[in-house]
């Protein structure tokens, strides 16, 4: 029985996270989207890169959503990696990080015709178990049948209740600079 | 007195020594790690399917041998997708960049074995830092 249930609450996850409407050409996603964040100062560099952000969006909805696992960020230090995971982002107890939210105006995109559509992403972003609303410039990209985004924001560590211990202030940027790329496939 | 002053001297040379090691260590490098669960990509899933806390908790962070068969390749992101017997779900392995030439000879449907460190699941179970174990 219990295993039943299990299964449902992991597909009504998967639905949660594609949205509720039937599978049809108007969903688009991918599973090997990418987040770099750099948090450094200029006492050191503190760069990360995760390349296995799952993305979905909804062109006739306009909804759209990210999710990534928190152990997946790599750094180029393997003590950076622990104190992020264990000290900052503590990775056992919160090991995700989500956005769900929806393009301003999806009218705007059309998905059948080349160009860089500009636009602005309105949601939720939860990081620490924190939820946050955020508003987010985005842009789509249409290239010869090849659907990209791309987004740039930064990241108030204080906002979701990151706290970085006095020795180490100085050398990590209390707002991070987080850039979003991920190359969509029809769902 | 000149003694106590060399076992000072040379006690500050090896904490200084551990201590930039420490520092500057690299993160863990999946291709010298031994594996801590050998499984097939079918099993893995079907644990994070029954009690995703509770997997999450045994394969986080460790290092997995999984074999499966390869359901799509995307070069681009150096990435395989394992099949799991799940209709929505696979497993994700994202391969260290060098690894690259290593996955451009592999196709649709090859059984394969590889090395990774698991960091949990979305819709996927995702494994990072993977190399292509050679089957014996």
């Amino acid at each position: 029985m219990p295993k039943i249930i299990h299964q449902h609450t992991s597909l009504l996850f998967a639905f949660l996270l594609l949205g509720q409407i039937g599978f049809s050409q108007n969903r688009y996603f991918t599973k090997t989207g990418t987040i770099t964040f750099s948090a450094g100062t200029a006492l050191e560099d503190i760069d990360a890169i995760n390349k296995s952000v799952t993305s979905v969006f909804d062109i006739s909805s306009g909804q759209m959503e990210f999710a990534a696992l928190i152990k997946g960020f790599e750094f180029k230090r393997g003590l950076m990696q622990e104190h992020f995971n264990e000290n900052y982002m503590e990775s056992e107890k919160y090991p995700k990080a989500t956005f769900i939210g929806n393009f301003e105006d999806v009218s705007k995109i059309n998905l059948k015709k080349e160009g860089i559509y500009s636009t602005t992403v309105i949601g939720l972003l939860t990081i620490h178990n924190v939820k946050k609303e955020v508003v987010v410039p985005c842009s789509i990209k249409v290239k010869e049948g090849i659907i990209s985004s791309e987004a740039s924001f930064k990241v108030s560590l204080e906002d979701y209740k990151i706290k970085i211990p006095g020795p180490v202030k100085d050398k990590i940027s209390p707002s991070v600079k987080v850039q979003v790329a991920c190359i969509y496939k029809v769902l | 007195m000149k003694r106590i002053a060399l076992i000072i001297f040379l006690f500050l040379i090896i904490a200084a020594l551990v201590g930039s090691y420490l520092f500057m260590r690299k993160p863990t490098d999946t291709r010298y790690e031994k594996p801590v669960y050998e499984l097939s990509a079918v099993a893995l899933m079907k644990d994070f399917t029954l009690d995703e806390a509770a997997a999450t908790q045994k394969y986080s962070d460790k290092i997995l041998l999984i074999t499966g068969k390869i359901s799509e390749i995307n070069l681009a992101s150096n990435t395989i997708f394992l099949d799991a017997a799940d209709p929505m779900a696979t497993i994700t392995c994202s391969f260290y960049d060098a690894e690259s030439s290593n996955i451009q000879t592999l196709k649709k449907g090859d059984l394969i074995q590889i090395k990774g460190k698991c960091t949990g699941k979305l819709i996927d179970v995702v494994v990072n830092n993977c190399v292509l174990n050679p089957l014996k």
